[in-house]
């Protein structure tokens, strides 16, 4: 009797999912100086409910670090069970080409597959029926501010782009800046520029990047894209970003942000984290970035972090129990937890936000103004690297609105 | 213990098997010798080299298992690209700059340091340790320096020249400079160390004939140690010749090749083509090109001096 209920008992706990899979799993991913904790909280939190699998991490650093042994690794068939992307087809790292090239498995068959994206992202994961990477939360860009610093300055925060100026030029007349900025660092600098384009184009032409992608529209030909771009020159005639913005790095801008030289920095809040590592002490909040007039402002929230699975992982099973624990078992809860991003339902909802992002609450709620970050639909990297570089020539005085839409036509052309 | 050393001994009878040990082979030539050493050197460098070469006449993006062959789009894209043209311009005028002032600062403190002073080995040793410290290290520190809101500003500040600040790393002129000014206090040294062993290779005699003829300490220098220090000089030259064409690491640690390409050089375009933006094929013909570069100069320069040695011979 005694045997046959430890059969039973071991039956029924092999049946349970979590024991039915083990072995080892490999997962890479990007890390700053202070390494990933939340990719490696995310890790830990899968091993505790598979004590079976055991998942081994290797970081290496953001850049261009860690799409370069991505991108060796998969072509040197050395690829990892599971790995960091990022959605679309804009970046370094982005899923679509490896998803092409045959590298990463089809999770369209997950039972989650159908529902854990958000309708206005499909096109940032599916392509031709095939489903490549499970995201790891939602990432909303909006202007991060100190709290206390506001207070102090006694201004208000702006809702256009008017207001936006007139504010610059109060806060600099106190010695301040209203934003920082690393003007020197295509990423940052390319960030602001495409923050600026959601509510310049985007709002105004919300199918832009399909018609772009048509060959219907062109960025020198928009002239939304001209005043988007007009919009960051006026913000520097304004004197709206730190000095010497056109030389500066995010070893310069993030320090003038956490030091309280600036207000306000324009940044993915999955970055809130790093800022209050550098000043534990700052009391930050949030806004959207105003376009010309409130009603036309657009918050740039999308699934940009994600994890594809390998399609020739050894452990297979296992590395779809790990998307699959993404999805569905907590683990985008408890990821987006660590990093300041907001979960999928966080972002349909926009309750229960961390206390830094009340103040995009209404706007996630709004869902006509909600647009997934307009470059991380774009043809190749070169097109948002051409922006980014463009916006430190619009600074220096070495290039014009004109010129940099032209610019990133041709990068947009490249093959 | 004859029996002992008799085992060993190639063509004489083992004493447990009777069988006899074959001689070695009596005229092996000696470069026979080298063979091993350098098949593998010309499979690991040159073989591999060239193979990846043919990469600069694909479209091969770094992730599809084959690459489709485009002939001479790559060169074509190249000279018609106005950011790879600017590349390749600035990389020239980093070299020139590079050749020139390494070389004559180095003169001068090798001249300076040959002197008899008391402190002449601890000052020999300041000015070489830049030449061995990481290139990338340096290049922050520097960056640091430059920084709109470090110590070169602020030294301009404290002297009241407040008006001369400038975002030295950022500015379309300046950034082109701050990056020779970096290579300049890195370099020198070399050329220093490489021009003193020269000098220090001049017969004292000469010298000393020469100024009991009446020679002045310019002529001196120009008339005398000069031409017998040209085998030296040829060194120092070519050698930074070849490292001015490849500068990288400064650049990409100061300016990322900014602002807009001014400080851009064959050799960032390569990385950012190739490991950035995945066009590995663009990326070889860009490599491809910076060799045929640095062979070409090399070998002009081995010319030249050549030419100059026959005349003065």
């Amino acid at each position: 009797m005694k045997r046959t209920l430890a059969l039973l008992s071991l039956t029924a706990l092999l049946s349970s999912p979590a024991l039915a899979q083990s072995g080892e799993l490999r997962l890479i991913a990007q890390a700053s100086e202070q390494g990933n904790p939340s990719m490696q909280a995310l890790v830990d939190a899968f091993m505790k409910k598979y004590p079976n699998v055991k998942v081994r991490t290797e970081f290496f650093p953001i850049g261009t670090g860690y799409p370069q042994v991505l991108r060796t690794q998969l072509q040197g068939g050395n690829a990892p069970d599971l790995f960091y992307v990022t959605a679309g087809s804009g970046g370094l790292v982005s899923v679509l080409p490896f998803l092409d090239a045959g590298y990463v498995a089809d999770l369209s068959k997950r039972p989650w597959a159908k529902t854990v994206i958000p309708t206005a992202s499909r096109g940032l994961y599916w392509k031709n029926n095939q489903l490549a990477a499970v995201p790891l939360g939602m990432t909303p860009i909006a202007a991060v501010y100190n709290v206390d610093l506001l207070g102090q300055l006694g201004v208000s925060l702006p809702k256009t782009m008017p207001e936006l100026l007139k504010t610059c030029g109060v806060i600099r007349s106190k010695g301040k800046s209203m934003f920082s900025l690393a003007g020197a660092n295509p990423q940052n600098g390319g960030l602001l520029a495409a923050t600026l384009a959601e509510n310049y184009v985007l709002g105004s032409d919300p199918q832009w990047n399909a018609k772009r992608t048509a060959g219907k529209v062109t960025f020198a030909g928009t002239p939304s894209w001209k005043k988007a771009l007009q919009a960051l020159l006026d913000m520097k005639n304004a004197g709206c970003f730190i000095p010497g913005v056109e030389g500066a790095d995010l070893p310069q801008a993030a320090p003038a942000m956490a030091s309280g030289q600036a207000l306000a920095f324009v940044i993915p809040t999955g970055a809130i984290s790093a800022l209050k590592s550098i000043n534990p002490k700052l009391n930050l909040g949030a806004f959207v970035l105003p376009g010309p007039t409130a009603a036309s402002t657009v918050l740039a929230v999308s699934p940009t972090d994600a994890i594809a699975v390998s399609k020739n992982s050894k452990n297979l099973p296992a590395a779809l129990a790990f998307a699959d624990f993404i999805a569905t078992g907590g683990g985008s809860e408890l990821y987006t937890k660590v990093t300041g991003d907001i979960s999928t339902r966080q972002a349909a909802t926009g309750q229960n936000l961390p206390p830094e992002l009340s103040g995009i609450a209404t706007a996630l709620r709004n869902k006509s103004r909600i647009a997934p970050l307009i470059q991380i639909e774009w043809s190749n990297p070169q097109v948002y690297t051409t922006l980014g570089e463009g916006v430190q020539g619009l600074l220096t005085g070495q290039l014009t609105v004109d010129a940099l839409l032209a610019r990133l036509d041709a990068a947009w052309n490249r093959k | 213990m004859t029996s002992h050393h008799s085992r060993n001994i190639p063509g004489v009878a083992h004493p447990a098997t009777g069988r006899k040990r074959p001689n070695p082979p009596r005229h092996v030539p000696p470069w026979a010798w080298a063979v091993p050493a350098v098949v593998l050197v010309f499979l690991a460098r040159y073989v591999a080299a060239v193979a990846g070469g043919w990469y600069a006449f694909t479209d091969w993006n770094g992730l599809t298992p084959t690459a489709t062959f485009t002939g001479l789009e790559n060169f074509r894209q190249i000279f018609t690209d106005q950011g790879a043209r600017t590349a390749l311009l600035n990389t020239v005028k980093f070299a020139a700059c590079f050749v020139v002032l390494t070389n004559l600062v180095g003169l001068f403190l090798a001249v300076a340091l040959n002197q008899h002073l008391r402190t002449r080995y601890l000052l020999r040793t300041a000015f070489f340790a830049p030449v061995v410290m990481s290139q990338l290290a340096t290049a922050f520190i520097w960056r640091f320096l430059f920084d709109y809101s470090g110590p070169i500003n602020g030294a301009l500040d404290v002297l009241g020249l407040g008006a001369l600040k400038k975002t030295w790393l950022a500015n379309p002129t300046w950034s082109f400079w701050a990056v020779v000014v970096v290579l300049v206090w890195q370099f020198s040294g070399l050329a220093m160390v490489i021009l003193l062993a020269g000098l220090q290779g001049i017969p004292q005699e000469v010298e000393e004939a020469a100024e009991i003829d009446g020679a002045s300490s310019w002529q001196r220098l120009v008339r005398v140690t000069l031409p017998l220090l040209a085998p030296a000089l040829a060194i120092s030259i070519q050698l930074s010749v070849i490292s001015g064409l490849a500068i990288f690491d400064q650049v990409m640690a100061l300016t990322n090749g900014g602002p807009l390409g001014a400080t851009e050089t064959l050799a960032t375009q390569v990385y950012k083509q190739t490991f950035v933006f995945g066009r590995y094929g663009y990326g070889t013909a860009l490599a491809l090109l910076l060799t045929v570069l640095i062979a070409a100069a090399a070998i002009i320069q081995q010319l030249t001096t050549r030419a100059a040695e026959r005349r003065n011979a």
